[in-house]
Formats: C-alpha cells, structure tokens, sequence
C-alpha cells in the first residue's frame, strides 16, 4: 500500500471516527462527563430517587460520551451540504467508468482534481458577475 | 515606620479604585509593618479586607469575580498563545492557493475544540486530585486526550496530502471539497484575483492553472 492510499484511509478513519465537526465531538465528550458527574451528584443528595439514580450514576462514561457526540453531531447529520448537479453527475460518471475499466486510476485522480477545480472556476465566475 | 513610607500609603489610600492588585498587596506589607504583631492568616484576610474596603470602596465580593475573570481571561490567552507557538511555521500548506486558504481556516476553527479539550483535560485533573470522582476524572482526561491526538493527526494528515498533491484525488475528498465551499459559498476567495485552486506538487502541475482561466 502507497502513502497516498494509506494516509487517505487514516484521514477518512478520522474523519468518520472522530473530527468531522471537531467543535461538537469535543463538546460531546464534556457533555457525557458533565452528564456522568451530574448523574454522581444526583445520587448523593436526593434521597426520594435515589435507588433509580445510584442505578443511572453507574452508567458507565463511555456510554455518555458516546450519547453526547451523537447528540450534538446530529445536527450536521441532518444538514449536511449539498453539492451541485453537475459535480454529482460527473461523480457518478467517474465511478461507473472506473468500475467498467474505462478510466485507469490515475487517470480517474486527475478527473476528481479536474471537478473540484471546474466548480471553483463556477463559483469564481459568478461571483465576478455579481460583483459587475 | 519612617516618612517616606507613611506618604506613600496615604498616597495608595487616596488613589482608590485605581489599585491593581501589586499595590494592594504593597499596602498590606506596609499595615503589617505598621502593626509590628504576629498575624495569623483569618486576621490577614480581615485585614485586608478592611483595607480594600477603605481603599476601593467597594464589596469584595466584586473583587473576587474580577479576580476570576481576569484569571480565566489570562488562562484562555496563555492556551491561544500555546497553541499558535505549537504550530507556528509548521504548516506546509500554501495559502495561495483555493484549497490551502480553506483548509487553514478550517484549522484555525479547530482550535475551538483544541481549546474546548485541553480545558477538560486540566478539569479533569483538578477533580481527580480534588474530588472523590476520580473514574469520571479519568474518562474526562482519557476521552479529551484521544481526541486531542486524533485532531491533531488529522491535520498532519491533511497537511501531509495537500503538501504532496494527493488532496482531492479521490470520491470522499471532493465531495469533501465541494461540500466545504458550497456550505461556506464564495466569501473566502480573493475577489477578482486569479489564483490557483491546488498547490504545487509533481503529480499536479497539469492542474495547476489559474482559476477562472479555461483550459
């Protein structure tokens, strides 16, 4: 395995795994232990409860910090941005031609490159028509 | 105690609230020498209380939560400064170009949540010596750490492929792209001013042209 190949998949690992959104992840975990301390204190002082709370005091933290990133990268799951028409079709064009062996991989790098740049040309342009 | 003295404490007396906290500290030394008397630390404190009253003015409780405001301003500003310094001249990334000025700012937002952790990780530390929730402390610390680290590799990373051309040579990176100016639209580009979308890189210099001129 190349270095291109193996720091792409360490990069999506990441990614999907930790930093996406790094803010909401790292809020995420100090809600879970803000949520895990809470629960501690809880049990201590209310008495009525407190066979219900000493039970949720013993959630183990992993368990809320998972709960907190979810709960606050939910949000950019639900809103995620869409890209264009255009660079969508010329995605799935790229995909399909890479899995009939039209395109070699090189050439299929280059093509991904060549897309991002065009919508950046697109969005140049019409920024200088707007400014005009 | 001789004149000179005298003259200066009757002059920190007059100034009032412009005291910072040096000359408070000053004017205690100076009512301790003026006592000549063993002191134990609840009269000290006492002492200068009364002292900060007739000095200030003011309650102080006030002066306590200035205290803790001034502390945490400072503290957030020695984190910025530590980070910037960890990170200073380091970055091989070109802000020249479309993707190295988006990626940088992307970078720089992330030390939002570098900042968010390394707060967590000294919380963390003060209630595992201080408080009796020591696996909490523990987590805390753990969690914030790994995601330190993980934040942290991520942009040597991401440094590493925009450093060597790879960047956006696959599906999930230019969907990454694409994605990152569309949600931002078009206001961190340089107006009128034709610059390169990817850096330099051997692999890359058929796409290296201006951007906004055709191929």
């Amino acid at each position: 395995m190349d270095l291109n190949t193996l720091t792409k998949y360490i990069k999506m690992a990441l990614d999907l795994l930790f930093v996406k959104d790094p803010v909401a992840t790292s809020m995420g975990v100090l809600f879970g232990c803000i949520l895990h301390l809470l629960l501690a204190i809880v049990s201590l002082f209310v008495s009525p409860a407190a066979a219900v709370t000493e039970e949720l005091s013993k959630i183990n933290i992993a368990y809320l910090i998972a709960l907190g990133i979810f709960i606050l990268n939910w949000k950019n799951f639900l809103h995620r941005p869409k890209i264009s028409y255009e660079a969508e079709y010329a995605i799935a064009l790229l995909k399909q031609g890479q899995s009939e062996g039209l395109i070699s991989k090189t050439d299929a790098r280059l093509q991904y490159k060549r897309i991002v740049t065009d919508e950046i040309d697109k969005l140049v342009d019409s920024m200088n028509n707007a400014k005009e | 105690m001789d004149k000179r003295k005298r003259e200066r404490l009757e002059k920190a007396h007059k100034s009032g609230v412009r005291f910072g906290l040096a000359s408070r500290r000053t004017l205690l030394r100076y009512v301790f020498e003026l006592e000549k008397v063993e002191i134990s630390k609840k009269l000290a404190r006492e002492i200068y209380i009364a002292v900060h009253r007739q000095a200030t003015d003011a309650k102080p409780v006030e002066s306590y939560k200035i205290r803790i405001k001034f502390f945490s301003v400072i503290f957030s500003g020695l984190l910025s400064k530590c980070i910037s310094l960890l990170d200073q001249g380091t970055f091989k990334i070109d802000k020249d170009t479309i993707i190295g000025t988006l990626i940088l700012k992307r970078i720089r937002r992330d030390y939002k949540a570098v900042q968010c952790l390394l707060l967590n990780i000294l919380c963390s530390t003060l209630l595992g010596l201080f408080t009796s929730f020591t696996s909490s402390a523990l987590g805390m610390g753990i969690g914030s750490l790994l995601f330190l680290i993980a934040i942290k590799a991520s942009h040597k990373v991401l440094e590493y492929r925009i450093d060597k051309g790879f960047y956006g040579d696959n599906e999930y990176e230019a969907r990454e792209i694409l994605q990152f100016i569309t949600s931002d639209g078009g206001n961190k580009f340089d107006k009128g001013k034709k610059i390169r979308a990817f850096q330099s890189a051997s692999e890359t210099h058929s796409l290296n042209r201006p951007v906004g001129v055709k191929a």
